[in-house]
């Protein structure tokens, strides 16, 4: 088994085409760490500060105008209307029962609360100071809540959360995907070189099925360890660099999360690793992990009965569509009700299914701890079983010299292991 | 001494083979030959592993044969089975490697064994890159370099030029002389004939003869006279049938005394240009199966 591994792997991560794919991967992540950069060299004025103009009471004018936000505060007397047409990146702050951000496309939520933070101290510092009258301290005392005004059209935008459920639920999708097909297709390359039939000689049919698996999994860490590498080397420059000042002030501008920190060393920090942090990580982990390997194990055997590659599309196409089926379905259930007590929280507890939907549900709430051990307990049992029974339907369907199909030969297969087992 | 005893193997209701039962000693050939689908293959595949018999008994000197002990067999499969984008030696030591043999002994025997075959210029070579003939002696030197005690070729020749069927037959006797079990199918019967000592013969399943080639070449008594003209008739006495094959007349005579009078014949008539011989593989395996089918 160990040969077999080792020459798998060996044949994944060791041959031009792979060396050039982690090149280009380690490429892409230097380029995402260092995108200011390249932005800079590409569209430098996309990296402009965000303007706001400013038509509100002098006092706060001037105050914000002092004020070292990274944002560029500029005092203007004319209408927003008329300033927008002319700036239509620009955003208008004005006073007009309550305080009103005026922009031509809904302003991001960070940006909101970063508006309405600056706004709140000023106000705190005015307030503070002696020298304001008391109709002055009545008018400071007032809220500073920011209403956004869309001039042009509105955009709903998603939350944090669900951008990161979303972000996951593709995630888990895409990587089950390509790792199990990979696998199966191995086989089937193997099958219709007739390789297999050589291979067969040498080990069990048990050993050659495990060894797949085997092979799957470390191709996803080593796949996950190098990709780490290339981030953390690339972090590391980025921190030499600049501490990752311009990254992080691009992130912002252009509204992809909120990070209140200026130094990606600050932001790592300021991250909570608490125990039940760590705990949810693992357990997302454990069930991508195990929903990887079930898949695997499914798609390995279904190929196993597969003879050439124009048969493995006939037969593996339909399979794709089940899975894209369930991705859009995680998508349209993710919402709170649906992971708590709806059809995602009951398909939390399915073997395979649980892959996508309990780091939702871990994502979304918190789950107890008897929750997640049945679910991973059920998911355990069902591999067992796979595993028991696996090997056989596989023996078969890679030495599968009868016209039965699929289902005729799984069948009787099962049926002899019940009778050994009998015997 | 490897015996098979009743082998039968179905697939659903299609017969594979059906109460097969044969023995070979040490240092020997055994031919399995028959027609498509007859059943050699699957025969072979029982034999490996690769697919459970129904009913049967094989024995290896005289206890069940072991299917873990994979280094027993050495297996040259009918089909090219190689990865193509792999580099020749490459190939050979990951099936070696697989058979748990070290990296010493594999490189000696790699060595040792593309001399032997002429192809150690194509060491580095990807195997896609070689010609079909070539592709079959990798393949060859990958069911040799473990040294097994029991090869199975399954159509050897398939690819090779007349060199190489020579230098097949030079192998063949070489592992025969070092004590090895040899089974052998092909259709080339006149390539095989010389090299097998035992053969079993099976037709869709089931076996239509057997035994020592010698031994069965003499229940048919006829003799097939060889000549370059045409001068005996089909009408002379004790002629059974004369076939044109190229530019030569092979005449069938109905027994040795026959043979010797037209002998006798030919030389008083001063036809220096012409042999005997005794009925060839394939004439009894169309004899048998003209049998079989009235």
């Amino acid at each position: 088994m160990k040969e077999l591994v080792k020459f798998s792997l060996k044949r994944r991560f060791w041959n031009s085409a792979a060396i050039l794919l982690n090149v280009l991967l380690c490429l892409v992540v230097c380029g995402v760490l260092f995108a200011d950069k390249l932005i800079e060299l590409v569209n430098p004025s996309l990296l402009d500060v965000q303007r706001i103009y400013l038509n509100v009471d002098e006092k706060i004018e001037n105050a914000l105008l002092n004020v070292e936000s990274g944002l560029d505060f500029i005092a203007d007397n004319r209408s927003s209307e008329e300033i927008l047409d002319k700036d239509s990146k620009a955003y208008v702050l004005y006073y007009e029962e309550g305080y009103k951000l005026a922009s031509q496309y809904e302003v991001p939520q960070e940006m909101m609360a970063l508006v309405e933070s600056l706004v709140g101290d000023v106000h705190r510092n005015l307030m503070l100071s002696e020298s304001l009258s008391i109709e002055e301290m009545e008018a400071m005392n007032q809220s500073y809540m920011i209403e956004n005004v869309v001039e042009y059209e509105s955009i709903q935008m998603n939350s944090d959360k669900q951008n990161l459920i979303f972000m996951v639920i593709t995630s888990i999708y895409f990587t089950m995907l390509s790792f199990s097909t990979s696998v199966a297709n191995e086989v089937i390359y193997e099958k219709s070189t007739r390789q297999l039939e050589l291979i067969l000689t040498s080990v069990s049919a048990k050993t050659h099925f495990l060894s797949k698996m085997a092979v799957g999994w470390l191709a996803i860490l080593i796949q996950a360890f190098l990709l780490g590498s290339y981030i953390i080397s690339g972090g590391f420059l980025r921190i030499l660099f600049d501490e990752g000042r311009g990254l992080i002030l691009l992130i912002r501008q252009l509204g992809l999360f909120m990070i209140e920190q200026e130094t990606i060393l600050e932001f790592l920090s300021s991250i909570p690793i608490e125990f039940d942090f760590i705990v949810k990580i693992l357990f997302i982990l454990f069930f991508l992990m195990m929903g990887i390997l079930l898949l695997q194990m499914v798609l390995v055997v279904i190929s196993s009965f597969i003879a050439n590659i124009e048969e493995a599309g006939n037969v593996q196409g339909p399979f794709y569509l089940i899975l894209l089926g369930i991705y859009y379905f995680a998508l349209s259930v993710n919402t709170p009700y649906q992971m708590s007590e709806g059809i995602g929280f009951i398909l939390s507890f399915f073997p395979f299914l649980n892959m996508l939907f309990m780091p939702c549900r871990l994502l979304i709430q918190n789950v107890s701890f008897i929750e997640l051990s049945l679910s991973a307990l059920i998911s355990c049992i069902f591999m067992a079983l796979i595993l028991s029974k696996g090997p056989l339907v596989y023996q078969r369907g890679v030495l599968d010299y009868t016209s039965k199909g699929f289902l005729g030969v799984m069948k009787k297969t099962l049926k002899r292991s019940e009778d050994h087992e009998k015997k | 001494m490897l015996a098979v005893e009743h082998l039968t193997k179905y697939y659903g209701t299609k017969v594979g083979v059906k109460d097969l039962s044969f023995k070979i000693k040490k240092g020997r050939i055994l031919g399995i030959l028959g027609s498509n689908g007859s059943g050699k293959t699957t025969t072979f595949r029982v034999l490996l592993g690769l697919i459970e018999k129904d009913e049967g008994k094989i024995t290896y000197e005289g206890n069940l044969l072991d299917f873990s002990d994979k280094c027993l067999f050495g297996y040259l499969p009918e089909e090219k089975s190689m990865l193509r984008d792999l580099k020749v030696k490459d190939q050979i030591s990951y099936l070696a490697r697989l058979k748990k043999i070290g990296n010493e002994e594999i490189e000696a025997q790699m060595d040792y064994w593309l001399a032997y075959l002429h192809i150690e210029r194509y060491r580095n070579a990807k195997v896609r890159s070689l010609s079909k003939g070539n592709m079959q002696l990798v393949q060859l030197a990958c069911a040799l370099i473990h040294q097994p005690k029991i090869l199975i070729f399954d159509e050897p020749l398939n690819g090779l030029d007349l060199e190489n069927v020579g230098l097949f037959k030079r192998l063949c006797e070489k592992l025969k002389k070092e004590g090895r079990i040899i089974l052998i199918s092909s259709h080339q019967y006149n390539n095989i004939e010389d090299l097998v000592d035992d053969v079993v013969y099976l037709d869709r399943g089931d076996t239509c003869f057997k035994g020592n080639l010698k031994n069965l070449k003499k229940k048919y008594p006829q003799r097939i006279l060889v000549l370059d003209e045409d001068i005996i008739d089909e009408k002379d006495d004790g002629v059974i049938s004369v076939e044109k094959i190229g530019h030569q007349y092979h005449i069938k005579l109905e027994n040795e005394n026959v043979a010797n009078q037209y002998v006798r014949k030919l030389m008083r008539e001063k036809v220096s240009s012409f042999s005997l011989e005794m009925v060839s593989l394939q004439m009894m395996i169309r004899e048998a199966l003209h049998e079989r089918t009235r």
